[in-house]
């Protein structure tokens, strides 16, 4: 064996040109990537697609202050919190009988201008064809979200899906990517709340706590004076303690 | 050659290209991914692939980062009591593929996506194989299935079902509709009525429902002169007649559970049978290893499942168990004479010849079914002739059997005997013209019919025929009548009795997908009965069962339970039988195969049964429970055999048997009996829908799936030919089995045989009394971790344990699981490259002593084990060490989690798996190949969306490029975890949760839970003395482990090994020096006793107690 290095010839030389090309392509091809899978569009934060019925949660859910679980009413026992069958609207919105009066209540009847809102309810009712509502809040297939295991636990809606109630028409709030869901799993105690209060969407900690008797403060071990975040976090960690929430971070968690 | 062993030892093989190691086992081995693992399907240019590729590439960067808008069609109003998105389940019962079928269908937002076994039917109920003795029977509850029973869901979302009605004379692909047969079959009924029913006749194949019988009999008695003829593809087992014969005409079924000593003579009861299900569970009720274990006997000419899971098996050509039969009852009235036995255990059973081993085995077998009169059984298989089933029965009631372990019921009032003929009956009276009209509720007679039977010229001759189909076959394609779609069984109303005569519904899961309507309803139509919906028919036999109307509230029970309480079929209490002439005594010729003078024994596909499931891909890919073979039939035959014959592996043999001739591929199976050719029917469609036309390829030309036995199937003969010629062609036949796929290499099972045992452990049930742990020896080295243990102490810790000594083998857990998790069909062609995806393999393992060298060409009687290998997550999973990109991770309760979308594909996961139980798709199986279904053929959006719903939406369906493997059914221990916390509790209690495999095993031999939870059952098998984990040397720690099989082999019919098991055999060569009397532990601290091994080898003492003692052997 001759002791000598393998050397490059000379002529490599100029690849080096080529492969620092390479590199910054590389990069380039890199960063470009992250920034779009990390763009609003293509997370989709703001998407508010048109609904075959304009139907308001802020009338319903904000002025009204009906529970989300009068329609959504699997929330809490399932992976999905459901669409309400066209039964559920019409339970208000009953069409007119053939002789012209309301069969139900008819909160807006055939008559009201704002009957041509609710057409498409009564055709479905009418026909027996679903409402073909679109889907804004996704997750890519593989992933299982379960909406009953976050919130009989204490996650309110308003933690994935903001202020559902102050929408006139529902768009996506939040980013609902991976990191989204990982910082809440790693650090939920912000985002507990007695289960009681999932669908209070304005419902504040701080509020909450000022309203506890000082017994009551005590038994949470809790003083009381806490304020803003630190209140939740305070309450949250009481909770999380108490019914020993305990959210994994594994991939097997989502990913089925 | 490099032989696994040396002589005088016992070699476990799995194929006896193992045993041998042949250049084919050699390649399997060498090459991690077998060679061409890298290589397109079939027909696929590099060039086209690289034109996918691109356009792939570029729409991918197109619309890979968008979400495309998705529509929610919300219920307009939402049936009562459904919660989307959560599974419901039904009980319902269905015939299907000759077997009634008492199912419990997990129906998913209104389409049904899963099938298991009712558990409450009375018959399962009652022989629930318990051990535990906690009180979590209920919870653990689970019937069990057959495969065909796992895959009936598959057939239910094929797109190759007749969907249209075809009317006489149409062109092809011209389609009639229900109003023009509607019309038709009212004028027909009145035609009917006003010829009293001459020239109308009625096909009919036994579906078991007595609505459909209730049906029959009022046409015959409306319409005196309509003929009736029943026709089983698969024929009835002679059993029951065998019973009418003697005097006491009844329902039979066995008690498996019952009984203390077994003798099945050529009858597969556990493997392919329709109530295999049932009889395993039975079987199971006496596997628990103890004083009171049952014992099995077994003689039969083709390796069944029964035999396997025998602990005495003795090969014997089919032809020649009457005579063994003969010798069996002489002796037990020589025994019951007063006469004593004689069972000598000099010199061990291994070194008699054959004709002395036959007589050491009807010795004992007469002097335990004595011994055990009132508890025993005989059963004989379904192809022997009657002269056997009669000295059978008659067996039986000497034994004191009857009313005990053979249940006799008496039959339902029904059409008498005379009232039907047969399929010869049809055909003679179509061929004199007294036939003019045939209505065919039986499926595919043109294909099924024995050659010798002119079923497609005798329909021609009729004017007109009415065929209820459920694809359009070639009885479709021939009988030039109305074609008209049935309902899939899951889609109809209908009902049928179970064994032992329970009524039970059928209640449709789904409306009909294509448009099909239930056999009653056609009928009903057909013959004018003034009921045609098929609900009230059933509500009106249901009513006669019961004996009152059932009001909605019993009717609503009825559809809840998914039977009758109490409709059970009276009992008779230990008849008395005529009596019988003595079969002949046979007397043991030489072991000599003659060219000439073979028998053939035929059966029905295990898998694809009479043809009818030909369609089915997930049975034409499940390798086949003894060959592995997949997507083929073959000649069956010993390595004897094969050798005096000059027959070789793939290639095709020329079978000939008075003038009929045929052409099978070979493959050669140790255990066969000498002489014997097994093959099985139901292959070789030529008219079937694009899985039972191909599936060999992609793109390749449409041929037919396996050979059509046609030839040799006659009716005249009957399924045992004997007489039968076979010569070799040395035409190639490429046969894919999947029995060398996944194998270890010789170095690497001898270095881990030396450490840690055999991969497969068993043992005598003696063995088992003297020293409970004989399986259990654990590596005994220090076992030092280069991994951070992980902390398990914490929340669950989900392991599964698998008995040995209850599994058989049946392959209802791989269907199962395909069912389970979208594991998606690969094709022949795929599997042959090592590609198949099952997540569940069953490893067959054939255990033979070797006495000299020949006998790794020919092992004698080997004897057999199964062992159904998953990823056994490990809790330092090599698996996880070398992954790249994390894609494979530990989750805290021990699960060796798959992120699908994380993975790209480098496969060092599997190549580092030393269970090889990883998976990778190399193809988008499931997208571009249609879901477990017709890879040739892209099949369009409309069909593919039917076959889109037979997935399970719990689970992701994997794309290319993706690695997948077991997950222990992740899906339901998140559910069961989420269920349980809304619950309050902050854990899964045990029982809550059961793995797909583990509700599919009809042994109840799969249990799954919580290692945390010290009364869990699973912990209990993990502490049982006969638990060992596979490759414990390793220190990976598997939460799955097994427990060795025990074999109540009676001390006569045991192998020298079996004598003088000599296991704690111990060679200072190495490591520290433990003695056997501290091995009372089962942790992993326990000591372990080292056994000198070479490979797949038990190390014996001999007699003379040298130990043969080697590291490798060249031989």
């Amino acid at each position: 064996m001759s002791d000598e290095h393998f050397l490059f010839p000379r002529w490599t030389n100029r690849f080096l040109a080529v492969l620092g090309l390479l590199v910054l392509g590389g990069l380039g091809y890199g960063g470009g990537m992250f920034m779009l899978a990390t763009d609003p569009v293509t997370l989709n934060i703001g998407y508010e697609p048109v609904q075959p019925v304009p139907f308001s949660h802020a009338i319903h859910a904000g002025q009204l202050k009906m529970d989300c679980r009068y329609c959504h009413n699997s929330v809490d026992k399932a992976a999905h919190a459901s669409v309400p069958p066209t039964q559920t609207c019409i339970n208000c919105h009953s069409p007119m009988s053939p002789e012209g009066a309301p069969v139900l209540t008819a909160v807006h009847s055939d008559s009201s201008p704002a009957y041509k809102k609710l057409r498409a309810v009564h055709d479905s009712w009418r026909s027996g064809e679903s409402i073909p509502w679109v889907r804004i809040h996704r997750l890519p297939d593989f992933v299982y979200f379960n909406h009953a295991a976050h919130v009989n636990r204490g996650v309110s809606c308003v933690t994935c899906h903001d202020r559902i109630d102050k929408m006139e028409v529902v768009y996506q709030a939040k980013e609902l990517s991976m990191t989204w869901c990982v910082d809440c799993h790693r650090n939920p105690e912000p985002h507990l709340r007695p289960a009681e209060y999932v669908t209070q969407l304005d419902w504040k900690a701080e509020t909450y706590l000022k309203g506890l008797s000082a017994e009551q403060l005590s038994e949470l071990g809790l003083s009381g004076d806490e304020s803003g975040e630190a209140a939740a976090y305070a309450l949250g960690k009481r909770l999380k303690e108490e019914h020993g929430i305990n959210p994994r971070d594994n991939c097997a968690v989502c990913h089925r | 050659m490099n032989h696994p062993g040396p002589t005088g030892s016992q070699v476990f093989f799995r194929s006896l290209d193992q045993l041998q190691q042949t250049p084919e086992f050699e390649e399997f081995l060498h090459r991690e991914f077998p060679q061409a693992a890298s290589e397109f399907p079939d027909g696929v240019s590099r060039r086209g692939w690289m034109k996918l590729m691109g356009a792939s590439l570029a729409l991918g960067g197109l619309s890979g980062c968008r979400y495309l808008p998705e529509e929610i069609a919300s219920f307009v109003v939402r049936p009562e009591g459904r919660v989307p998105g959560v599974p419901q389940k039904f009980a319902t019962n269905i015939h299907w593929a000759g077997r009634s079928l008492h199912l419990l269908v997990t129906n998913l937002d209104g389409r049904p996506i899963k099938v298991d076994g009712n558990p409450a039917f009375p018959l399962f109920a009652e022989a629930a194989p318990e051990h535990f003795g906690d009180d979590k029977q209920e919870l653990f509850a689970s019937a069990g299935s057959c495969a065909i029973t796992q895959a009936c869901i598959l057939s239910l979302y094929d797109p190759d079902r007749l969907g249209e009605v075809r009317a006489p004379g149409a062109e092809s692909g011209a389609t009639g509709d229900w109003s023009a047969f509607d019309t038709f079959a009212a004028a027909g009924a009145v035609r009917l009525a006003e010829l009293q029913g001459a020239g109308f006749g009625i096909l009919y194949e036994p579906n078991g429902s007595p609505s459909f019988e209730r049906l029959l009999v009022d046409a015959k008695k409306r319409f005196p002169k309509i003929k009736l003829y029943r026709y089983a593809s698969v024929p009835d087992s002679l059993s029951a007649a065998a019973y009418a014969e003697l005097g006491a005409a009844a329902a039979v079924n066995y008690r498996l559970d019952k009984a203390k000593v077994l003798v099945s003579l050529d009858a597969d009861l556990l493997g392919n049978h329709p109530q295999s299900a049932l009889y395993s569970r039975q079987f199971a009720c006496g596997r628990n290893p103890g004083p009171q274990m049952s014992r099995f006997y077994c003689v039969e000419s083709q390796y069944t499942v029964t035999g396997g899971a025998a602990d005495y098996r003795l090969p014997l050509q089919s032809s020649k168990v009457a005579g063994f039969l003969g010798a069996v009852a002489a002796r037990v009235e020589a025994l019951l004479a007063g006469e004593s036995a004689s069972v000598p255990v000099d010199p061990p059973y291994s070194q008699l010849d054959s004709a002395a081993r036959a007589a050491r085995a009807i010795e004992s077998i007469a002097a335990d079914l004595v011994a055990n009169r009132g508890d025993s059984l005989v059963v004989a298989g379904d192809h022997q002739p009657a002269a056997v089933h009669l000295a059978v029965a008659k067996l039986n009631e000497r034994l004191g059997n009857l009313g005990k372990t053979v249940e006799l019921r008496r039959l339902p009032e029904g059409l008498a005997e005379g009232e039907i003929g047969s399929l010869q009956d049809m055909v003679a009276a179509a061929d004199a013209g007294e036939l003019e009209r045939l209505l065919v509720f039986a499926n595919n007679p043109v294909f099924t019919s024995p050659s010798d039977i002119p079923v497609a010229a005798s329909l021609a001759k009729l004017k007109t025929v009415v065929y209820a189909a459920e694809s359009w076959d070639e009885t479709a394609d021939v009988c030039g009548g109305w074609v008209v779609p049935m309902a899939h069984p899951l889609e109809s109303w209908g009902d049928c009795r179970g064994l032992d005569g329970t009524y039970g519904v059928s209640q449709p899961q789904i409306e009909p997908l294509l448009g099909g309507r239930s056999p009653l309803e056609l009928l009903a139509r057909l013959i004018g009965h003034p009921v045609v919906d098929p609900m009230s028919i059933v509500q009106e036999t249901a009513a006669l069962v019961s004996g009152a109307a059932l009001d909605s509230r019993r009717w609503r029970e009825l559809l809840h339970d998914g039977f009758l309480a109490g409709s059970q079929l009276e009992p008779i209490d230990a008849p008395a039988l005529s009596s019988v002439d003595p079969l002949p005594v046979w007397a043991p010729d030489e072991d000599r195969v003659e060219q000439d003078r073979l028998e053939v024994v035929l059966a029905a596909s295990e898998v694809i049964y009479d043809g009818r499931l030909a369609n089915n891909a997930w049975l034409q890919e499940l390798p086949q429970a003894m060959t592995k073979l997949v997507w083929d039939n073959a000649a069956v035959v010993s390595p004897a055999t094969a050798r005096q014959l000059g027959l070789k592996q793939s290639e095709m043999v020329a079978i000939s048997h008075q003038g009929a001739e045929l052409q099978m591929p070979v493959f050669i199976l140790p255990g066969t009996a000498d002489g014997s050719i097994g093959i099985q029917y139901g292959y070789g469609r030529s008219v079937v829908g694009a899985v039972g036309t191909g599936g060999s390829g992609h793109g390749a030309v449409k041929r037919a799936v396996g050979q059509d036995v046609g030839p040799l199937r006659r009716a005249s003969v009957g399924p045992l030919l004997t007489g039968v010629t076979a010569r070799p062609t040395s035409r190639p036949y490429k046969l894919a089995t999947t029995q060398d796929h996944f194998a270890i290499d010789q170095k690497g099972l001898s270095e881990q045989a030396k450490r840690s045992l055999d991969l497969v452990r068993e043992g005598t049930l003696e063995e088992y009394l003297a020293d409970p742990g004989f399986g259990a020896h654990h590596p005994h080295f220090p076992l030092e971790s280069m991994w951070k243990e992980p902390d398990v102490a914490q929340g669950h810790a989900w392991g599964m344990s698998i008995d040995l000594n209850k599994c058989t083998g049946c392959n209802a857990c791989v269907v199962a699981c395909q069912a389970e998790n979208n594991i998606p069909v690969v094709g022949k062609e795929q599997v042959s490259s090592g590609r198949e995806m099952h997540w569940i393999r069953i490893d067959r393992y054939f255990a033979a002593d070797i006495e000299n060298t020949s006998d790794f060409r020919e092992p004698r009687d080997p004897s057999l084990v199964t062992q159904p290998v998953a990823c056994v997550h490990c809790e330092t999973a090599p698996c996880e060490q070398v992954c790249p990109v994390a894609a494979t991770v530990h989750t805290e309760e021990g699960l060796n989690a798959m992120a699908y979308n994380r993975c790209i594909g480098t496969r060092y996961c599997a190549n580092n798996c030393p269970y090889k139980v990883r998976r990778f798709n190399y193809f988008n199986y499931n997208t571009d190949y249609g879901y477990f279904y017709g890879w040739q053929d892209k099949r369009n959006e409309a069909n593919r969306k039917l076959q889109g719903l037979v997935l399970n939406p719990e689970v992701t369906v994997r794309g290319r490029g993706v690695m997948e493997k077991c997950t222990y059914c992740v899906q339901r221990i998140q559910n069961a975890k989420i269920e349980a916390r809304s619950a309050g509790s902050n854990r899964v209690a045990d029982g809550h949760l059961k793995t797909a495999c583990q509700e599919a095993c009809p042994t109840q031999a799969i249990v799954f839970g919580d290692l945390n939870d010290s009364h869990s059952r699973v912990s209990q098998m993990h502490h049982d003395p006969r638990q060992y984990a596979m490759l414990a040397d390793l220190n990976i720690k598997p939460r799955t482990v097994y427990l060795a099989r025990v074999r109540n082999v009676p001390r006569a019919l045991m192998t020298e090994r079996q004598l003088h098991p000599n296991r704690p055999v111990h060679h200072g060569d190495h490591h520290d020096d433990h003695g056997h009397s501290d091995h009372d532990g089962h942790d992993h601290a326990a000591t372990g006793v080292n056994r000198s091994q070479n490979t797949l080898t038990h190390s014996t003492r001999r007699p003379g107690g040298d130990v043969s003692q080697a590291s490798a052997i060249n031989g």
